[in-house]
């Protein structure tokens, strides 16, 4: 199981915050910021690979994440995921970020967190994965944002850019 | 604050407005939520959710947003899918368990899920698979479940991901659900089967037994498929199966092998291999090929393995380490091989890979290498030189390496790989203890208990080595840097403890014990923790018992001054340092030892020494005073040696001894002194080694002398004496320090007796030291027969000799070591759960074994509409309103007519006949009707909400007399309300138009009493039609049906029993997609048909059932009946077609001109042909009539169509059915062989066109049945 999608920069700044388990908010930020502290401290010529923090406990919890420019993608997983396909999936995350938001940057995450957490729905769902081919994870991201269009207009009806 | 919605601050705006106060970040929010709290009181829908939008983005920064879940549910609820998403988002992010507004999203969810739209779906799921609460997964489960059959596939791989969800919090539904989600692992779409494949691996992670059924189909996959990550998945999911079905592994290994060999892809290859090691299929032992194979697989895993370990990336070197710790246990020689390599990683700057690394080191750690490695992991510890083996120019790796963490790490690994299997891989113990006291003063973290054990444990247990560990002990106590550290969160100042107690216990062995006390009572000690100081203060009596005794021997003037200097020094130093510690063991600890001390000096002679005899020839040394032996047999009557970790538990328990009974009955207000001793001995935790009972035993042997003496009583009675004599035996069943107690040989038992008699009777009036060593006996009897026989069996010195583990005599050796394995072998059960972990308990007490039972089904869900329906549903009540409005105008004379009008404006599907036919009882169930599509608005309910009455064939009368009518104007206003519609829309509603308004309408005969079932007791039959709240509503051609048809379905229930009553009869209907309830009957389990009929009586029941499925041939209700007669409940399974014929409408007739117009202008909707044939009965000749009797059988009766026109031996039939489906026939006869015209016609053939195919080929299989003599 997934059982928590972060994304913070190289500050430490959330981008996106999904726990699979529903945990208070005290609690998020705490584990936000030891992750953060974990694994900005880790050059990047280092393997991607935690194993767990002492806030996270529980056996077999491993944090693996992914570094690039000026964002973190981290997953916390349990054992019955593969260390090496969580991070093909973090890339497939990424890539489909890039290709629905067109050169993806920090600011598009920032500014359309909405829209991040949808694709990143259409990726995860429940702490498991969902897909893994970029293709169809575009095309659902894409339909919703459709239908989006098609049934708002007014104050937010600008705002999804897909 | 901008209270203007037009100018309030977008999410856009507030993220800008975040990032220019980045200095005041936190004013500037707080204003913002303000604000928020605002918008969200106003009742703009576009300001609420961005007000949600906006809380979520802020909830993810830190501030918390629980207080507005009830308007996060109002966002949910929005028509808008945009707002929907942000309600579901908010919802997502910040509802918890608790949040209690939840219980209000069970319609709102169930609506979403069963929306049309894929993406409206699956914003409800994802939402659903974070706020699952166990009453939602109850009441959703039955709706998800029904889900996996959905056309979508995108709708079906999420609802199985929430499935597991549900799972979760409703265990009981993965029994009632498992063979449909079993079934999704056949389904045609990859990413389908890869989601199921992921759900069955988890619920596999918690009882692997329950899956192991699904093996072959899960092994088909792994055959087949090309998809990596399913692979991965189904990979690790037989790791967790094969444990349980060794058999797996042999058809297992093939595969694996293959793609261990084959596949490029490094993540699949790694998991391979991981499951082969985890999966145990490398340690078969079975026949000599198969360990062949399995051992020929271990030598590829392993070389594979050293590619990932040689790979510059590190995450596969990580990997690679991994994997290879798991593959040590059983195969060490393998990863033996690869030693070089694992060293390396051992200075890998990478502290991830260091650490793997650093666990095979363990895991290989011999007595070769042993020296080897702990120097290398030593140097880790120590600042960065030039003799590091590699480069250490990362910083953040020096930076981990002074890491406390790190390095207690490392330490523990040291004493780990040393100490394992009773410092197995040891040789050289003065090397060792040279370790440790590195370890001391390079450890920059605190280590000292760990160290100190180890100390303990070596000088208790290595004989050879004690008297070089008293050496090491005695340099550690003086050691600045332990005693007064600098840093004192660093020092490992515990180890002092290990130092002054090995000290004292084996002061035997000490070079100068003048010197060990004045270690001992040095000033610097005070700052020391109470235990180190306790533990002082006991080693310094010993010591100085030990010093004091050999005084004896040279006593001169010399050995007296010394005594008095010592004794001085030691008041001195125990007085101002202890005897006013706040610790209560250090204070009365210092304060025996204070007064010991001045009796001994009060017997010390004061003066010197005269040399008494100096004229006389053989001058004699002056006789020692008498004290100075008095102290030693107190510690030094046998040596101590460490107990066995069982030795507690193989005390066996005397004959006749029940320990749970009361020895006598529990004392209301026990002794003050024995509670204070018994919380003493409590506070104690640690006694593997034994140190601390001594000091407690001997505490405790002291206080109990003390508190003889106090209570000795000359008159106290025997029983008095017997009776604390029991209570202290029961005391010391419990004592943890007490070890050899009630043994069971006649010969010890009698010796114990002995001993406590002895005890009894010691009146301990003064400190004389034949009482002393006495009443000291209790506390070491144990120790002394443990001596004697230590004596005869210790072995002959070797290099290293281990003290012989202390153990009861008469140990039982069976229980406890049986005991111990079978905790290691039990299942890998409860693991520590971390915070984000699930809880899965109730799963892994899901036994998928037990077959589904016929009365277990998911909880019924409450019938709903989807919210499209919801709204066809609500147009339409308004257009019925308003036709309805129009004919009250018309029939104005009827003075009744506003009274009608109203209520049928309210009454939705309630015709006006029932306005017309009022009773009392109508009346009262009308108005149960009223409310309903009040209801439906809000919670969805059955479409079809008329129940049917008794009178049924009357009402049917009633509704086909009025239908022309009411369709007509509906289909007026239809025609009106589309105007725009295009031209076959109209063109379709022209014809249904046309053909209702033909004049001539015959209703169909109705099916009545058909047989059903019958038994000895109950005969059932049953009547069915069209239901009258459908025939009201019909589709019209064309257009999609708005609601589900229904049927009535009357039982006719007849009681062939000539003498005895059958009661409590009910009917419950079999779970079905099909069909469901409606109503009167919507939401009920079970039909209840009459209490009691009576001999030969009958009784009737009148049920609706709702249509859900596609009409077919094959639809059937299915059902049971229940009955009780003779006492017992009987039951009657029954089965019957809901044929297609029943949803024909009676319709005017059409000519044969509109027909064949029908016909060519909709050639294209008329696609769908079914076609049968009907052998007619033997033996009729020439005349037509056989032929038209069956036209006639099979327009009117079966196919409830109408003949259009008749051509010699042909003839044509129309007829349209309520969804709007229009059948065309000809029926005509085959021309038999003979040839003859008007011959013998054995056979007619069928021929349809309709506009939907599963219906026409349902009325062909109708046609074919029909038999015609």
């Amino acid at each position: 199981m997934i059982k928590s999608v972060l994304i913070f920069n190289n500050h430490g700044n959330p981008r996106l915050t999904k726990f699979y388990q529903p945990i208070d908010i005290a609690t998020q930020q705490a584990l936000i910021k030891e992750i953060f502290n974990l694994i900005s401290k880790r050059p990047d010529t280092v393997c991607n690979f935690l194993e767990g923090s002492q806030m996270l406990g529980g056996q077999d919890t491993r944090v693996i994440y992914r570094h690039y420019a000026t964002l973190y993608f981290v997953f916390v997983v349990d054992e019955s995921e593969s260390e090496l396909g969580i991070l093909d999936l973090i890339q497939v995350f990424v890539e489909s970020l890039d290709r629905c938001f067109e050169n993806v940057c920090e600011l598009d995450l920032i500014f359309h967190f909405k829209e991040v957490h949808d694709i990143l729905a259409e990726v995860v769902t429940g702490g498991m994965v969902l897909e893994t081919d970029i293709a169809e994870i575009v095309v659902a991201v894409q339909d919703a944002g459709k239908l989006a269009k098609k049934t708002t207009t007014g104050l937010l009806a600008q705002k999804s850019p897909f | 604050m901008n209270m203007n919605g037009l100018f309030a601050h977008s999410l856009a705006d507030l993220i800008r407005g975040i990032r220019q106060n980045k200095k005041n970040e936190q004013a500037y929010i707080a204003k913002e939520i303000s604000d928020i709290r605002l918008e969200l009181r106003r009742n703009d829908p576009d300001l609420k959710a961005q007000a949600i939008a906006k809380l979520t983005y802020l909830q993810m920064m830190g501030y918390d947003m629980s207080w507005a879940s009830f308007h996060v549910v109002e966002v949910m609820s929005s028509p808008k899918f945009l707002y929907k998403g942000i309600g579901y988002l908010g919802a997502v992010q910040s509802f918890s368990q608790e949040t209690d507004v939840l219980m209000l999203t069970t319609n709102l969810i169930k609506k979403d899920l069963a929306s049309s739209n894929a993406s409206e779906i699956g914003i409800a799921i994802n939402g659903l698979s974070h706020i699952l609460t166990p009453d939602l997964a109850r009441d959703l489960c039955a709706d998800l479940v029904a889900m996996l059959n959905h056309s979508r596939p995108i709708v079906r791989k999420k609802v199985i991901l929430v499935l597991y969800k549900v799972f979760l919090k409703y265990p009981e539904g993965l029994r009632l659900s498992f063979s449909r989600l079993k079934d999704r692992l056949d389904d045609p779409d990859p990413s389908v089967v890869s989601a199921a494949v992921n759900v069955i691996c988890e619920l596999a992670r918690k009882n692997p037994k329950n899956y192991l059924s699904l093996a072959p189909q899960l092994f088909k996959l792994l055959t087949t498929s090309s998809n990596n990550w399913m692979l991965i998945k189904i990979i690790k999911l037989f790791a967790a199966l094969t444990p349980f079905e060794p058999r797996l592994t042999k058809k297992l290994l093939p595969p694996i092998t293959t793609l261990i060999q084959t596949t490029p892809a490094m993540s699949l290859l790694y998991e391979c291999i991981h499951t082969v090691i985890s999966g145990g299929m490398l340690a078969t032992t079975g026949s000599g090929s198969n360990a062949e194979s399995a051992n020929n697989l271990a030598a590829t895993c392993v070389t594979k393995l050293r590619t990932f370990m040689e790979d510059p990336d590190q995450n596969l070197k990580y990997i690679g380490l991994l994997a290879l710790t798991k593959i040590l246990p059983t195969h060490p020689h393998l990863v033996a091989d690869h030693k070089d390599i694992i060293l390396k990683c051992i200075d890998d700057p990478d502290i991830s890979i260091r650490m793997r690394a650093l666990d095979l080191i363990v895991g290989m750690a011999n007595k070769k290498n042993l020296t080897e490695i702990v120097k290398r992991l030593i140097s880790h510890l120590l600042p960065a030189n030039d003799d590091e083996p590699t480069s250490m120019d990362d910083g953040s790796a020096v930076a981990a390496l002074m890491d406390p963490v790190y390095r207690a790490d490392i330490i523990r690994r040291i004493v780990l790989i040393c100490s394992q299997n009773s410092y197995a891989n040891v040789t050289n113990f003065e090397w060792y203890l040279a370790v440790l006291s590195d370890l001391t003063n390079v450890a920059g973290v605190n280590v000292g208990n760990l160290l100190m054990q180890q100390f303990m444990d070596v000088g208790v247990r290595v004989k050879s080595v004690r008297s070089y560990t008293v050496q090491v002990m005695m340099r550690l106590l003086a050691d600045t840097r332990l005693t007064e550290p600098d840093n004192p969160e660093n020092a490992n100042s515990m180890v002092l403890l290990a130092a002054a107690w090995l000290t004292g216990e084996y002061c035997s062995l000490l070079e100068s014990p003048e010197n060990a006390l004045e270690l001992l009572s040095q000033k610097s000690t005070a700052k020391l923790d109470p235990a180190v100081q306790a533990t002082y203060l006991q080693s310094m009596i010993k010591v100085f018992a030990y010093w004091m005794n050999s005084l004896q021997y040279a006593w001169n003037e010399e050995s007296r001054l010394s005594l008095v200097e010592t004794v001085d020094m030691l008041r001195e130093g125990v007085n101002e340092m202890f005897s006013r510690s706040p610790d209560l063991e250090v204070q009365e600890r210092s304060s025996n030892i204070s007064v010991i001390l001045g009796i001994i000096s009060d017997h010390v002679p004061k003066t010197p020494l005269k040399i008494e005899n100096s004229i006389s020839f053989a001058p004699t040394m002056p006789k020692p005073p008498s004290i100075l032996g008095s102290l030693y047999p107190l510690f030094f009557n046998q040596e101590l040696n460490p107990v066995a970790p069982k030795a507690q538990k193989k005390v066996p328990v005397p004959e006749g001894l029940d320990l749970d009974a009361w020895i006598h009955e529990p004392i209301p207000e026990p002794e003050p002194e024995s509670s204070e001793d018994d919380d003493f001995l409590n506070e104690k935790g640690s006694y593997g080694y034994g140190w601390s009972g001594e000091g407690a035993a001997a505490g405790k042997s002291k206080k109990k002398g003390k508190k003889s003496r106090d209570v000795e009583d000359p008159k106290e009675s025997a029983e008095a004496r017997a009776k604390r004599k029991e209570e202290r035996r029961e005391r010391q069943k419990h004592d943890p320090y007490y070890i050899g107690g009630g043994s069971t040989t006649p010969k010890s038992q009698k010796k114990s007796q002995d001993d406590d008699e002895d005890v009894d009777a010691i009146p301990i009036v003064q400190l004389s030291m034949d009482g002393f060593s006495k009443s000291i006996v209790l506390g070491k009897k144990s120790k002394k027969k443990s001596k004697r026989r230590e004596r005869s069996r210790s072995p002959p010195p070797a290099p290293v000799e281990f003290a012989t583990e202390e153990m009861p005599e008469d140990a039982m050796l069976s229980a406890s070591d049986d005991e111990s394995k079978k905790k290691v072998s039990t299942v890998p059960g409860e693991k520590a759960r971390g915070i984000l972990d699930h809880d899965t308990s109730a799963l892994q007490l899901v036994d998928l074994s037990i077959p589904v039972g016929e009365d277990e089904h998911l909880p019924r869900a409450k019938p709903y509409m989807k919210p499209e329906e919801l709204r066809q549903h609500e147009d339409e009540l308004a257009q019925r309103r308003r036709i309805e409005e129009i004919q009250a105008k018309k029939d104005k004379k009827d003075k009744k007519e506003s009274k009608k009008s109203e209520s049928s404006k309210k009454d939705s599907a309630a015709g006006e006949e029932e306005a017309k036919t009022k009773t009392k009882k109508k009346k009262s169930s009308k108005e149960k009707t009223k409310e309903e599509p009040l209801i439906a608005l809000e919670t969805p309910v059955p479409v079809a909400v008329k129940s049917p009455t008794p009178e049924r064939p009357k009402s049917v009368e009633a509704v086909v007399e009025e239908k022309p009518v009411k369709t007509k104007s509906k289909a007026k206003k239809e025609k009106e309300s589309s105007s725009k519609g295009v031209e076959a829309k109209t063109k379709k509603s022209t014809t249904s138009k046309k053909a209702v308004k033909a004049p001539v309408i015959v209703p169909f005969p109705e099916r009545s009493n058909i047989e059903l079932v019958l038994d000895d007791n109950i005969a059932v039959t049953y009547d069915i039609a069209l239901a009258p709240s459908s025939i009201e509503s019909p589709t019209s051609a064309g257009s999609e049906p708005a609601t589900d048809p229904a049927v009535s379905i009357q039982f006719r229930v007849h009681n062939r029993n000539l003498t005895e009553s059958a009661s409590s009869l009910r009917v419950v209907l079999a779970d079905s997609f099909d069909v469901r309830l409606g109503g009167s009957h919507a939401g009920e389990d079970s039909i209840a048909i009459s209490s009691l009929i009576e001999p030969q009586g009958r009784a009737d029941v009148g049920v609706e059932l709702l249509i859900l499925g596609r009409i077919r041939y094959e639809l059937r209700v299915m059902g049971t009946l229940f009955y009780t007669i003779h006492g017992h409940e009987e039951s009657l399974e029954f089965s019957f077609g809901v044929p297609p014929s029943t949803f024909m409408l009676a319709m005017a007739r059409l000519t044969g001109a509109e027909f064949s117009k029908v016909l060519t202008e909709q050639l294209a909707q008329f696609s769908a042909t079914g076609s049968a044939t009907v052998q007619l009965a033997q033996g009729t000749t020439g005349q037509d009539e056989p032929f038209w009797d069956a036209v006639e059988k099979i327009t009117k009766e079966v196919t409830h169509t109408h003949v259009v026109e008749v051509v010699d031996g042909a003839a044509s039939f129309f007829g349209q059915s309520w969804q709007g489906y229009q059948v065309a026939g000809l029926v005509k006869v085959r021309k038999g062989g003979e040839g003859a015209e008007g011959g013998a016609c054995k056979t007619i053939e069928v021929e349809m066109k309709c506009t939907d195919q599963s219906f026409v080929e349902g009325l062909a299989r109708e046609i074919g049945e029909v038999e015609v003599y």
